[in-house]
């Protein structure tokens, strides 16, 4: 548990008798950006809610840098720095006031540091103005900026890169890295994007209706997606009857594309065969079966967006 | 206690910087002007009704008018003792050459506050605390302040001490500015005048044995003394709505609602006993040093005051308890 920065055990949370939460339970390493996956209404947000003290869990505990959340309440929330949904501040107070309200709580004092933060999420510009002309990118730095005063051991992000520009996903993405990289904590963020997770993290959990069906490291993850390979050809037809002698699932894609399920050895074996038929090849690729279609297969339904 | 002090300190920015406060001295720079204005016309109304403004002459008959009484045989030695020190204080008004009608600032503000103590001054507190949890609720900027390493008690004592603070300095801005404008349009004089309290009731019957007179700035000094108590239970039970209603313009209303009908029920108290237990038909504490007869016939001072601590309590122990347990959702 010493390695763990969170350790979630046993999680459970029933609004009435609707059991939002069941049985979750998982561990974030010192250092490591978790991937949270879900769709929407997966029970993300009423995680995080519990994780961070906001709601009380119906079983199960949970412990930040070795500190129960729910026993030792100060000294867990004193390693944890979160945003919980939206960056929401308080719009009527400029960025630097609302600095100084969340460094006041913490007891910090310490107005270098404090600048030193601000220029770290690049908002020495414009901290000085009402945080009601910021936009929302500019919001969502405020807000992390206000998470890293106390250096935390876990930062928690819900779902960071909601209603931010392509550059702005790319931005956060670098700095959540570069963050990790030099205050070495632990960084936990929910997504329904399995892009975003795989560009971001180290390891990932998928939960689904409240219960976490996988976890493991990302590039496990991508192991486990299949190839598919898409051929390009000039009589179809007889293509179908060849390729069907190999493969599963093949599926004439256009008039002279074919798509099927294959490994990457049985290639060459599939192109002499073509050849040897008098079928010419004008393309032939691998692509990799996206996550998108993993989850389905992980989850056995539609994803909801 | 730096934490505490920190915590107060952030509130009162807070509130502050909401600008609450600019807008609630502009209503008062605004009404109490209009009042100042509405009783210098009541006064030279009085004035050309009585066809003499030598309020001397006026003041001499009446001290006659009540000598006589005095001599009238049948009357209890209580009366005759009140009847005494009404005419010790116009005797006063008559050595020291003032006009006991003629408005100033001590007199205007004491009748002003006795006036708004039962409905504007507790809309004005209500105004300044009733959205100092909800707000955070609905901007969602609670979720950032239950997520520091701070007792969630303390964040919400540490609010409602900034709601005590800032309904202080609302009843305290009430006076000053009420002192200020009419000082400026009458004059600052009357602070020394004499003023009858002690009154008693007893089923109905007007107890005058202990009736005195006070220089009237003692007298102000209590009536402000009752408005600052009037407005440490109404931001008290203002505070629990805000704990317990997300919606601020709903607590508002919550709010605004049962001040309101504690207006109205006061003229049905004397029918419907019930309507003692309400908090808000006993705002007009008042009444009971002035003299005037109260609505509901068994109700005293200590009575009203008692009811008016019991619900401030429960109020603040609600707030507490549900605060501390709740989900944050
Ligand atoms: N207070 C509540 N009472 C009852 N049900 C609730 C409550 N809060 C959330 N839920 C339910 O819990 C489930 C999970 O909600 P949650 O907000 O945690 O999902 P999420 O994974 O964060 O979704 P999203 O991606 O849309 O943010 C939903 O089905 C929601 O309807
Ligand atoms: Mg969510």
């Amino acid at each position: 548990m010493e390695n763990n920065t969170l350790v979630v055990k046993n999680l459970s949370k029933s609004f009435g008798n609707r059991k939002i939460i069941d049985d979750v339970s998982f561990e974030v390493n010192k250092g490591e950006i978790f991937g949270f996956l879900g769709p929407n209404g997966a029970g993300k947000t009423t995680i995080i809610r519990m994780l961070v003290g906001l709601i009380k869990p119906t079983e199960g505990k949970i412990y930040i840098s070795g500190f129960d959340v729910r026993k030792d309440y100060k000294k867990a929330m004193s390693r944890l720095g979160c945003i919980v949904e939206n960056p929401e501040l308080y719009s009527f107070l400029t960025g630097w006031e609302n600095l100084m309200q969340f460094a006041r709580m913490i007891g910090l004092n310490d107005e270098n540091k404090i600048l030193e933060i601000v220029n770290l999420v690049k908002l020495d510009q414009r901290i000085h103005d009402k945080v009601k002309t910021y936009s929302l990118g500019m919001k969502q730095r405020l807000g992390i900026a206000q998470a890293l005063l106390n250096d935390p051991d876990l930062l928690i992000l819900d779902e960071p890169t909601n209603g931010l520009d392509p550059a702005g996903i790319r931005e956060l993405r670098d700095f959540i890295k570069r963050i990790v990289k030099f205050r070495n904590m632990s960084v936990f963020i929910s997504s329904h994007l399995l892009s975003e997770i795989e560009m971001m993290c180290d390891t990932v959990a998928i939960i689904h209706k409240g219960k976490l069906i996988k976890q493991s490291p990302v590039s496990d993850l991508l192991e486990e997606t299949q190839k598919v390979s898409v051929w390009e050809i000039s009589d179809v037809n007889k293509g179908i009857e060849l390729l069907k002698k190999v493969s599963r699932n093949v599926i004439q894609i256009s008039d002279t594309t074919l798509k099927c399920e294959i490994g990457k050895n049985e290639i060459p074996e599939i192109i002499n065969m073509l050849i040897n038929n008098d079928i010419l090849i004008y393309n032939a690729s691998v692509v990799q079966e996206s996550l998108e279609d993993l989850f389905i297969r992980f989850t056995g339904e539609e994803t909801n967006d | 206690m730096t934490e505490l002090y920190n915590l107060l300190y952030n509130e009162s920015e807070k509130i502050i910087k909401k600008k609450k406060l600019l807008v609630l001295i502009g209503i008062l720079i605004i009404l109490i002007p209009l009042f100042v204005y509405a009783s210098e016309r009541q006064y030279s109304a009085a004035v050309k009704i009585l066809g003499t403004d030598d309020w001397r002459v006026s003041l001499q008959k009446e001290i006659l008018e009540d000598q006589s009484r005095m001599q009238n045989v049948g009357r209890s030695e209580e009366w005759k003792k009140w009847l005494e020190i009404k005419i010790k204080q116009q005797q006063y008004y008559l050595d020291n050459d003032i006009n006991p009608n003629e408005p100033g600032a001590p007199t205007f503000t004491r009748t002003f506050i006795e006036n708004a103590v039962s409905l504007f001054i507790p809309l004005l507190v209500m105004v300044v605390s009733i959205d100092i949890v909800s707000s955070e609720r609905s901007d969602g900027t609670i979720k950032a302040l239950l997520t520091r390493p701070i007792n969630r008690w303390k964040i919400l004592l540490s609010k409602y001490l900034a709601v005590l603070l800032f309904s202080a300095v609302v009843v305290f801005l009430v006076c000053f500015l009420s002192i200020l404008i009419s000082g400026i349009f009458f004059s600052f004089r009357g602070w020394e005048a004499p003023i009858l309290t002690g009154f008693k009731f007893d089923n109905g019957q007007l107890i005058t044995s202990d009736v005195t007179t006070i220089p009237q700035w003692l007298y102000l000094l209590r009536v402000i003394g009752i408005a600052w108590f009037v407005s440490i239970c109404i931001s008290s039970i203002s505070f629990m709505v805000s704990v317990i209603v997300r919606n601020t313009a709903a607590a508002m209303g919550i709010m605004l609602a049962a001040l309101i009908a504690g207006s109205i029920l006061v003229g049905f108290a004397s029918t419907w006993e019930g309507a003692k237990y309400i908090f808000s038909v006993h705002l007009q504490l008042t009444d009971y040093i002035s003299g005037q007869m109260p609505m509901i016939s068994d109700v005293t001072l200590g009575y009203a005051i008692l009811i008016l601590s019991l619900w401030s309590i429960a109020a603040v122990f609600i707030s507490f308890y549900t605060f501390i347990k709740q989900d944050i959702l």
